[in-house]
């Protein structure tokens, strides 16, 4: 066994000592981790399984081709999505530098760390449904099987290469000075994607491109691989995929990431945000005011906040434009609109301590109870999205959609409101209940946790918007006018709860929180 | 002088760990304390204790005669630290940092306005007024600290390693302040494990060992007479009184 093998194979063993070591302190972790573990072999097996068997029942019925290439598309998509956007499958156990440490080459350095980030649960499920096919194609005797299986390899690692390639592109992207926002512009062109090229000759044209392109794509090329397509052209696409992936990967992460250094004075004054804070918050405004910086200097929340407005205007001006039913979308647009003020600081006020790192240990040394630092957070996140939904409120009353009743408006910021303090719990309840130690200058997608958070998120915003679909579709919404103060005045209940409870589950766990977000636990 | 510390039968554990162990001493007012002991013995656990940055698992701590815990708010207005990691916020500006400390500690604007300047000028930190403190290097991030922990006059300070990574000049003028602190009548109470030090700046020490369990305190120089000193081991100076209490030998390596 070479050198190099032997030191890959110590270091999966270190892994996942590694990784035992950080659960076994605990019954609680050892469980998790445990069943966490039977819960990625289940999935993969299941994915395994599904793989062979919608590859034979698409057989049986002619329709093999079109079925593979969809499905093989779905998870090599979601799988990016996954791991792009919410940072599944992206956790490096050894980074380059530490491996410097050991006499081992670049390139030794390079390939041990992938193969070992390929160990993650997520492309193990990938792995099993790419195998899925290339296992059926291979036993129903489509394609020899060390053609399937290459094939699947191939798959797999253009998969997982192209998920680090973006995510290591996005992070070089958000270490320069406009980075962040074009990263997220960008995203919003995505998501919005859908509505910008809602009409018919746009759908038709982006059809058609999709057409032409789509046949070059890795999960395409690999389907007619395994359904027996005529050539050499897929199998040499494919690999050139790979090949361009590994040059590039190689390319960036050979760059050093660019220092940014954060031109302070210009962000925000300091006497304003003081003065602010003291005009509102009196006692504790140096501890608000400094909760304040911390949001306004972030780079992040700078994006969020400049780029809601241009989001702010597209979605009064969209409903302004549509018809006097728009009034019955006011429920939407309102729910669309406060969880966008909550996105605007929520994304680090759900781990609004591990974002400030070494410190919070001053915090627990200043002579201020942990009830005054958990309501100063609060009272600045809230404040910002507040200040937020008066712009948009105020939009709303300028450029609003017919009939603009005084019951509508009272409904929309009753509405808005409502979800703004319900996100602003959770985020309240994440930092002091599951912190993490995060860096979110410099890395754009690589914690989980942070991705389960969005989840939680999205839930929390989509959730409504079934049971609106379902039960209040046909009836004139100013009938429930009472719904969305109902809804203020239960989130309001449950704002207060939060902030009079959490301060106690902070004094409690303040061993614990220090731990985890000093990254000593 | 009357004692500002005491700490009665003082233990710390995270889990199964014993940081420390039923700690017990006393230090009195303007004293130079030196907090002394090998690496991971418990020193800055406990000056976490003593300065309200984790409460104890058991045991009694006392400042100022007063009972001592995370939530005593007013005894922290009467204490500076400089804690372990430093604790700075690293978007902030050296100035904004330090208003803000001042200002928390209930100093005037216009007060802590004028004593920022004067520390940020002493310290040699004026020129790195636009950097945040995530630019700033190790030990010019200590200055920062020890400037916090100074700022709004506090009667007791804890300082956990002050002089690591901090150039000789800078340390020169910290040795001074301190000493300077302490002939007003405060109390110093700080960590090394560089026995040099301790021994030209502190008048009086303890040590603890492996678990926080304390072996020794006294006055500085330790005298050879010190009942609690081995009788059998005579020693010149604090390195070899460490040394013979803790047991620490030089071990030979005979492939070095």
């Amino acid at each position: 066994m070479s050198r190099g093998v032997a030191l890959f194979l110590r270091l999966v063993a270190l892994r996942y000592r590694l990784q035992w070591a950080h659960v076994r302190r605990s019954i609680a972790r050892t469980v998790g981790y445990v069943a966490f573990q039977i819960v990625v072999a289940v999935i993969a097996l299941w994915a395994l399984a599904a793989g062979i068997s919608a590859f034979a029942t698409a057989a049986e019925y002619d329709v093999v081709r079109p079925v593979v290439r969809f499905v093989l598309f779905a998870v090599f998509v979601s799988t990016i999505g996954g791991s792009v956007l919410l940072g599944f499958g992206m956790h490096q156990t050894f980074s380059d530098r530490a491996l410097r440490a050991y006499p081992i080459s670049a390139l030794q350095r390079f390939w041990m760390r992938h193969c070992i980030g390929l160990m993650e649960p997520l492309w193990l499920v990938s792995i099993a449904a790419y195998g899925g096919f290339a296992l059926a194609a291979w036993l129903l005797d489509v394609v020899p099987g060390p053609l399937a299986l290459a094939s699947a390899a191939l798959l797999l690692l253009a998969n997982y290469l192209l998920a680090h390639v973006l995510v290591v592109s996005a992070d070089r992207l958000a270490a320069t000075p406009f980075g962040s926002f074009v990263l997220l512009l960008s995203l919003q062109l995505v998501i919005l994607a859908p509505i910008l090229i809602s009409t018919p000759e746009a759908t038709a044209r982006w059809s058609a491109i999709w057409a032409a392109v789509a046949p070059f794509t890795p999960p395409a090329l690999t389907a007619d691989i395994l359904t027996g397509a005529d050539g050499n052209a897929p199998p040499l696409v494919l690999g050139l995929w790979c090949l361009a992936a590994i040059v590039l990967l190689a390319v960036l992460e050979h760059r050093a990431a660019a220092q940014r250094s954060p031109r302070l004075r210009a962000v925000c004054s300091t006497s304003l945000v003081d003065h602010a804070a003291a005009a509102v918050w009196g006692g504790s405004a140096p501890l608000v005011a400094q909760a304040m910086r911390f949001y306004l200097r972030n780079t992040r929340v700078r994006v969020n906040m400049v780029l809601f407005l241009p989001l702010l205007a597209y979605v009064v001006g969209r409903f302004h434009h549509s018809d006097a039913s728009g009034s019955l979308t006011a429920f939407e647009v309102a729910y669309f609109l406060g969880g966008c003020l909550g996105l605007v600081t929520l994304p680090l006020a759900m781990n609004v301590f591990g974002f400030d790192g070494a410190g919070f240990r001053r915090y627990l040394l200043l002579p201020c109870s942990g009830a005054d630092v958990v309501r100063s957070f609060a009272a600045a996140t809230t404040s910002i999205g507040a200040a937020y939904l008066g712009l948009a409120w105020l939009l709303w009353l300028v450029a609003a959609p017919t009939p603009s009743t005084p019951t509508m408006l009272v409904m929309l910021l009753s509405q808005s409101m409502a979800l703004l303090l319900v996100l602003h719990s959770v985020g309240i309840w994440a930092s002091v209940l599951i912190p993490y130690r995060g860096d979110y200058e410099r890395r754009w997608s690589r914690d989980p946790r942070r991705g389960l958070a969005l989840l939680v998120v999205a839930v929390l915003v989509g959730l409504p918007l079934i049971v609106r679909g379902t039960w209040l579709d046909e009836a004139p919404l100013v009938e429930y006018w009472y719904v969305p103060i109902g809804a203020l005045a239960a989130a309001l209940c449950v704002y207060s709860w939060t902030l009079k409870r959490a301060p106690t589950v902070f004094d409690r766990r303040r061993d614990s929180i220090l731990l985890q977000v000093e990254a000593r636990a | 002088m009357p004692n500002v510390i005491e700490v009665i039968e003082l233990s710390k554990r995270y889990g199964n760990v014993t940081a420390i162990e039923s700690l017990t001493f006393s230090v009195r007012a303007g004293s130079l304390f030196g907090f002394l002991g090998s690496n991971g013995s418990g020193k800055s656990t406990t000056i976490a204790c003593l300065s309200g940055l984790t409460d104890p698992t058991s045991g009694i701590v006392r400042l100022f005669g007063k009972r001592f815990d995370s939530s005593s708010v007013e005894l922290k207005r009467r204490i500076g630290v400089m804690p372990e990691n430093l604790g700075l916020f690293d978007y902030l500006r050296a100035e904004e940092f330090l208003t803000f400390h001042g200002r928390m500690y209930g100093l005037g604007a216009a007060e802590t306005r004028r004593r920022v300047d004067e520390l940020l000028d002493a310290l040699d930190l004026a020129g790195e007024a636009d950097k945040p403190l995530g630019k700033f290097s190790s030990g010019m991030r200590k200055r920062v600290a020890f400037a916090a922990a100074i700022l709004h006059g506090p009667e007791l300070l804890f300082l956990d390693e002050p002089f690591e990574s901090v150039d000789p000049a800078g340390v020169a003028l910290m040795k001074s302040w301190l000493r300077r602190f302490t002939a007003l009548g405060r109390t110093v109470f700080l960590t090394t494990h560089v026995l040099d030090t301790a021994e030209k700046l502190c008048d009086h020490a303890a040590i603890i060992h492996k678990g926080g369990r304390l072996i020794w305190q006294g006055a500085i120089p330790p005298s050879t007479d010190d009942e609690r000193g081995p009788a059998d081991k005579p020693f010149t100076s604090l390195e070899g009184l460490f040394l013979s209490l803790t047991g620490e030998r030089y071990a030979s390596l005979d492939w070095l």
